[in-house]
């Protein structure tokens, strides 16, 4: 039977990381609880929904006896966090209940047998390659946020991972933009794979990486699940199965005109121009002349709004309407100081790069000139 | 920190400094240590926010708008743009919601964490706080003040105590003490009636209110007696309940209308429902979102209300498919003898979806309905919205029937597709 201590903190901060792990909505009971296992000399905690996220972190214990058992997520949070000792134990008899202990305070809860515990199946025969920390972040946070939401498309809700010898390319796109991303690496493969991994996921892996920690991630990936572990923490997912759109087609080959602008610039720019555009669906409308570019919003219940910022102009002159949160979107995930925005004809799609990088795209489509 | 007793929560009111004012300030550096007055631009328009710095000119919130004019005339002047502040706001959440899963955004500008768990994790209370100030300083750009105390209640009242961008702790051990010199309206729910009341009874303060008997307090208040009466002892035991990021996908967007006289006739209602649900899908396609979630509400003769509601399959921005299922919903109202005297079309659930005149990437299905419904909204945009409607409604503008020219009309254009 599971009989550990560990210190209130380690466990708190693992129970926290997990609990997001539970769906809340499974038609198991067992699976809104978290899963508690004592091994040699660690606590291992589980949550997971079967589906999009499988939460597991492993923390230092004295371990008395191995043994595991499930409790509900949020009362263990509760009992946990509630506590005011440094050090707690927990104990689980036959029938499921999980004594824990700290200081004078002791609580009984009634969990539910672990045997009945699923979890995502083990992963055979993996490819496993390694990224820093900040590599992983630097890519996720570029393509995560063009994900869909539209669950009715379900392939459309995660990010194309396509996973070469010489490094990674990630695409995600809600249909109305698409952000792709590139990155060097050395994965140990002899042909290239893919893979599509849910937004739900990698939402949850980059929660927990560093931004700076040059500290390694593990990727391990196989044709029906992917894993990341991360410090103490392993993020586990199914993968979506089906067939991502032919992004390649979208990817717009030649440009006739092109703007360079500062990005902070213009990001600030967009916001203002929001104001009077959010009142008709984020429209604003980009005019480039005379070594500026001017924004643009209109809106017949408000009033009108207008801005020039300085730009280097190549080519024609365009004009073009954009959502302007599709394009603050990609601003705020750009770090480099200026940008170039690749455009043709008014209703044909655009893309918006860092100025020197070809690591980054973001294709976005603009919205009719009303 | 004194050591906080075992057993006590430590709960944290969190109040963002002159919210509105602080995020107009933040997106507008110019705007940035200068008096800013955020409120209703119109003749009767009052205060929603005034900046520290307009504050020092007597300006508060809900004052007149003429009279902060008068007050501060150097002041910049803005409405109110509930967007953007929604959008710092729920930011502001969700890191808040990174110390502990115990958090409750009361409002847009404030929230209540409980972080007896989270301490340690953080390294002790100071450590905590000077994060959560941090993180919200450098995310945000706005400031906060900080209420601590071992329950909602005190954390709330001493978030006042220090503002701007300050910090309050009350021990559990200077409670009810430190509470005693405060106005009975420092307590939240105390308003100018129950003020006058208490005035009345010679009670001004907490302290002369923790001396009155707990049944007099209730013969006078009712069940509000036994909330001022511990109030006044700085008791309140209301948890911090979970935070759930989700809640905003439950909002609604409806419309309802009291028939011109009552009916049951299916024909009219449908008619009637067909334009609710143009209103709503319009204002769906307007907000830039789809919505999942159909309700349709009925409100007979005898006032008895039915609502149902039904999810589809597929989120949508179009009339068709809200009137759909609807008109659907409206078929299983039992009328019995009652007729109608409302109808109502709301839709929820809802999710981003692509603006009007948004272009896809890939070939979709679904766009060739959303253009016309879109194209149509450019029309009632440009020309107002009887330039077009719905052959079913037409009559409702008084075209004449004869007129052979509207026959062309007859067929709803949608029915074609």
């Amino acid at each position: 039977m599971l009989n550990v201590s560990c210190t209130q903190t380690e466990l708190y901060e693992a129970v926290q990381t997990v609990s997001h792990g539970v769906s809340g909505r499974s038609t198991q009971p067992v699976q809104n609880n978290i899963y508690l296992e004592s091994t040699a000399d660690q606590l291992r905690l589980v949550a997971t929904d079967l589906e999009f996220i499988s939460l597991e972190a492993v923390i230092n214990a004295s371990v008395v006896d191995q043994g595991a058992v499930t409790v509900p997520a949020r009362l263990l949070t509760d009992v946990v966090g509630s506590v005011g000792a440094s050090e707690i134990s927990l104990r689980a008899n036959d029938n499921s209940m999980l004594t824990v202990e700290a200081g004078r305070s002791s609580f009984l809860i009634r969990g539910m047998s672990a045997a009945d515990f699923e979890m995502l199946p083990p992963m055979e025969d993996a490819l496993e390659f390694e990224l820093t920390q900040r590599d992983l972040h630097s890519i996720l946070s570029q393509i995560v946020f063009a994900t869909s939401r539209d669950e009715t498309r379900p392939i459309l809700t995660g990010a194309l991972f396509n996973i070469s010898p010489g490094g990674l390319e990630v695409v995600a796109t809600d249909t109305y933009r698409l952000a792709l991303r590139r990155m060097t690496a050395e994965i140990p493969i002899d042909e290239p794979t893919s893979a599509i991994i849910s937004e739900r996921a990698l939402n949850e892996i980059l929660r927990i990486l560093e931004p700076e920690s040059e500290e390694p991630v593990r990727v391990s990936l196989t044709d029906s699940q992917v894993s990341c572990v991360v410090g103490n923490v392993t993020v586990g997912s199914r993968l979506i199965e089906g067939q991502f759109p032919n992004y390649e087609k979208v990817l717009p080959d030649s440009s006739d005109r092109r703007v360079t602008v500062d990005r902070e610039g213009l990001t600030d720019s967009l916001r203002r121009m929001l104001i009077v555009a959010r009142e008709d669906a984020n429209r604003i409308v980009l005019r480039g002349s005379d070594g500026e570019l001017t924004i643009t919003a209109d809106s017949q219940d408000v009033g009108h709004a207008e801005e020039q910022i300085p730009a280097t102009l190549e080519g024609e002159e365009p004009e073009i309407a954009f959502n302007a949160r599709y394009l603050l979107d990609a601003l705020q995930a750009i770090t480099q100081e200026q940008v170039v925005l690749e455009l043709s004809q008014p209703l044909a799609p655009g893309t918006l790069k860092p100025l020197d990088s070809d690591d980054y795209l973001y294709v976005i489509m603009p919205m009719q000139i009303m | 920190m004194t050591r906080w007793p075992p057993g006590e929560r430590i709960i944290l009111h969190v109040d963002f400094d002159a919210f509105f004012a602080s995020v107009e300030q933040q997106r507008n550096p110019q705007l940035r240590g200068r008096p800013v007055i955020v409120g209703g631009q119109s003749q009767r328009g009052v205060v929603s926010a005034a900046s520290y710095e307009a504050r020092s000119y007597g300006v508060h919130s809900a004052m007149p708008m003429w009279e902060a004019r008068r007050r501060c005339p150097h002041a910049a002047f803005l409405p109110v743009d509930g967007q953007a502040y929604a959008e710092a706001s729920r930011r502001a959440r969700e890191i808040l919601a990174q110390f502990t899963p115990r958090m409750d955004p009361a409002s847009i500008d404030e929230a209540y964490l409980d972080v007896t768990g989270s301490l340690r994790l953080f390294g002790g209370l100071d450590n905590l706080i000077a994060r959560i100030k941090g993180d919200i300083r450098q995310q945000l750009g706005i400031t906060i003040s900080i209420g601590v105390a071992p329950n909602r209640l005190v954390a709330k009242i001493a978030s006042d105590w220090n503002k701007p961008d300050g910090i309050t702790i009350v021990h559990p051990d200077e409670l009810p003490e430190r509470l005693f010199d405060l106005p009975v309206d420092d307590i939240p729910g105390v308003g100018d009636v129950t003020k006058q009341k208490l005035a009345r009874m010679g009670v001004h303060t907490l302290g002369q209110l923790a001396k009155i008997p707990k049944t007099l307090l209730e013969r006078h208040f009712g069940s509000h007696g036994g909330y001022l009466w511990r109030a006044s002892r700085g008791q309140d035991d209301a948890p911090v309940p979970w935070y759930d990021p989700g809640e905003d996908s439950r909002k609604q967007i409806s419309r309802e209308e009291t028939l011109a006289e009552d009916t049951r006739d299916l024909e009219v209602l449908e008619q009637r429902l067909l334009a609710l649900c143009e209103e709503v899908g319009w204002r769906l396609r307007r907000a830039g979102q789809r919505a999942r979630t159909v309700t349709l509400k009925v409100k007979l003769s005898n006032f008895k209300l039915f609502t149902r509601s039904e999810t589809l399959e597929e989120p949508t921005e179009l009339d068709e498919v809200i009137f759909e299922r609807a008109s659907k919903l409206l078929r299983r109202v039992k009328f019995g003898a009652q007729q109608a005297r409302l109808i109502g079309v709301g839709v929820s659930n809802l999710s981003d979806g692509a603006g009007a005149g948004q272009l896809s990437l890939f070939d979709d299905s679904r766009e060739r309905r959303s253009e016309l419904a879109r194209a149509r909204d450019a029309i009632a945009d440009r020309f107002g919205k009887s330039a077009i409607t719905r052959a079913r409604l037409v009559h409702e503008q008084e075209v004449s029937d004869e007129d052979p020219e509207n026959d062309a009309l007859d067929e709803d254009p949608l029915q074609r597709l």
